[in-house]
């Protein structure tokens, strides 16, 4: 191997860094950072849905709960507590983290199919309460008027404000980085084998001492956690926060990045949720073209099947075989030289 | 052989599943360095017999003793602990991991790497085909690799006692000798087995004792010839079929 070659995960992942943080610079406009906002989202959800359904096989379709109740959260405890955006956020990952685990004791009693139908149900329950539970949650009218964060800087007098895009951009992307490290940390570890053991087989893992039912609650809090977090975030973002953000459609779009992108890859998975956040966008500027939005639905739909037929293992598994063959033809290529 | 001390007793042990009571009143004597069969028909309570051995279930009365010490309330991580293991029944492997990883697997609870590749390559000294295929997915193996394989995994903590439950099921006959011989070369390098088999006959044959369990309780047991020859069993389990 080359010195090069050995690097090249490194160089990947400091470009990648690099295009992170410089990209919204290049393109600060309320459109596009939108976009990008909504691009880092999407990956933190994703890789905390991943790490049950990739890895330990659990496939939760009630995640959005989560993300919503950590939103409702930070928008009805954040005034009363009076606490900052790091308060917020550590409160609705650690209270999520709680109810996921409450959660994980009383579904994965049951089978996978009932376990997916289960979540699905709390779901639909916790957005019926946000949507019913008026003195509360304010119903469909919303919690509104979310305190934008703001930092003291030290030693000075003055507090920064979060108002522009492009700060909410940076806030956003410490929260990307400690999700991507967590998940490389957990699965690339002794606990990632015994994720996919569990997976791949609950019996014999039971069978070489492995508990699966605490494997599965942890991933399954893990995730809860983060994505308390990122709905603690969403709150502060938009400093609205509706029942709609209890939503299904979040659960499919979930279902669409992992399971296409490649589940159980961390590659995958980041692919997945940039194609998957900027694609329905760039349909949708067809609509400056005048397409209208029906057949930009009829557009995207397609592009999934077409995905799904030419590609069965998922972008990543794609990409995985691709490079194999490209390895395969130039050690070919090197025998000949001998 | 019969003066060997016993490697596991059940005393009156009765197990199940809530409140299905699956296993009856069952009291039964494992001797050291033997292989044991335990034979009967389907929904027999065979499977779960090794389930409660393994700590898998738990029983809800009587006594498991294992090298004379009480082990009736034990998870299956202190059965593997003390040298128990157990190669649960059907196509019980990793598929998506390659042989090698498979056999890590098998030493999960061990944390010492390099004495665990030292157990590696010595299994696939023992066992060529592991060897062959050692960066093979165990997916992509045929049923009777396949198999070889989950009884590797249950060699890698070099266990005192192992359970195997049906073995060649679903193989074709020359893979069945074969299975059976491995487990008999397992048994002569010093590790008990407890065998529970469909194949009443090819089991019986290479067991020191055996025992014929009916509706959660042992029904008849004895030598392999004493078995063979018992016209209740021989009609049952071992006429032509
Ligand atoms: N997980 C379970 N939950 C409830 N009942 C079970 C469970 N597993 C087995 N049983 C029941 O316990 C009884 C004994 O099953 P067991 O698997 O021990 O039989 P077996 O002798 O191994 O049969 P086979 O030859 O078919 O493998 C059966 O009536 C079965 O329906
Ligand atoms: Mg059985």
């Amino acid at each position: 191997m080359t010195a090069l070659a050995r690097a090249r995960p490194w160089l990947l992942w400091v470009a990648g860094g690099v295009l992170v943080l410089a990209l919204p610079l290049q393109y600060s406009g309320g459109y596009a950072i939108n976009i990008m906002i909504n691009t880092l989202m999407w990956i933190v959800f994703a890789l905390s849905f991943d790490l049950s359904a990739g890895h330990v096989g659990t496939v939760s379709l009630g995640h959005p709960a989560f993300f919503g109740i950590g939103a409702y959260l930070t928008a009805l405890l954040g005034p009363r507590l009076g606490l900052g955006y790091l308060g917020n956020t550590l409160l609705s990952a650690s209270l999520m983290a709680l109810l996921a685990l409450v959660a994980g004791v009383a579904f994965f009693r049951v089978r996978e199919v009932s376990f997916a139908i289960g979540t699905l149900g709390a779901v639909i329950i916790a957005q019926l309460i946000a949507n019913n539970a008026y003195d509360l949650t304010g119903g469909p009218l919303c919690v509104k008027g979310i305190a934008r964060p703001e930092f003291a800087i030290p030693f000075t007098d003055v507090t920064l404000k979060v108002i522009h895009p492009l700060q909410y951009y940076y806030l956003l992307v410490p929260l990307v980085v400690f999700t991507i490290v967590l998940y490389k940390a957990m699965t690339s570890s002794r606990i990632g084998r015994a994720f996919i053991a569990v997976r791949e087989d609950e019996v014999r893992a039971s069978a070489v001492g492995i508990r699966p039912l605490r494997y599965k609650l942890l991933a399954f809090v893990v995730g809860g956690g983060i994505i308390g977090a990122l709905g603690s975030f969403q709150a502060q973002y938009v400093t609205v926060v509706c029942p709609s953000e209890i939503a299904l459609s979040y659960t499919l779009n979930l279902l669409i990045i992992v399971f296409v992108g490649g589940a159980g890859s961390l590659r995958g998975v980041l692919l997945g949720s940039v194609i998957f956040s900027v694609l329905p966008r760039l349909l949708e500027q067809g609509g400056a073209l005048s397409i209208p939005p029906a057949y930009q639905q009829v557009a995207y739909g397609l592009i999934l099947i077409l995905v799904v037929l030419f590609m069965p293992d998922g972008i990543d598994g794609q990409i995985r075989r691709m490079t194999d063959k490209w390895h395969r033809s130039r050690e070919v290529e090197v025998g000949e030289d001998v | 052989m019969a003066s060997e001390p016993l490697i596991l007793e059940l005393r009156n042990v009765f197990s199940g599943y809530g409140e299905i009571e699956v296993l009856k009143d069952v009291s039964l004597g494992v001797r050291k360095g033997q292989i044991v069969s335990v034979i009967g028909a389907n929904g027999a309570g065979k499977s779960t017999l090794l389930k409660t051995i393994f700590g898998i279930v738990q029983p809800t009365a009587g006594q498991i003793l294992f090298d004379g010490k009480d082990i009736t309330k034990r998870s299956p991580l202190e059965a593997l602990k003390i040298g128990i293991s157990y190669v649960p029944e059907g196509r019980t492997n990793f598929p998506a991991m390659t042989v090698q990883e498979n056999l890590e697997m098998g030493a999960f609870i061990r944390d010492d790497t390099r004495a665990v590749a030292e157990e590696i390559d010595a299994l696939c000294r023992r066992f060529p085909i592991l060897q062959e295929k050692r960066h093979t997915s165990v997916g992509n193996l045929s049923g009777g690799q396949q198999q070889m394989v989950e009884i590797a995994i249950a060699l890698m903590l070099r266990p005192k006692l192992m359970l195997v439950d049906e073995p060649t099921l679903g193989l074709a006959p020359i893979l069945v000798k074969e299975v059976f011989r491995i487990i008999q070369e397992i048994n002569q390098s010093g590790t008990t087995v407890v065998l529970v088999e469909q194949n009443a006959r090819r089991a019986l044959e290479i067991s020191d004792y055996g025992f014929v369990l009916e509706l959660g309780a042992i029904r008849f047991q004895g030598e392999p010839e004493v078995l063979m020859h018992n016209t209740e069993v021989y009609e049952a389990y071992l006429g032509s079929r």
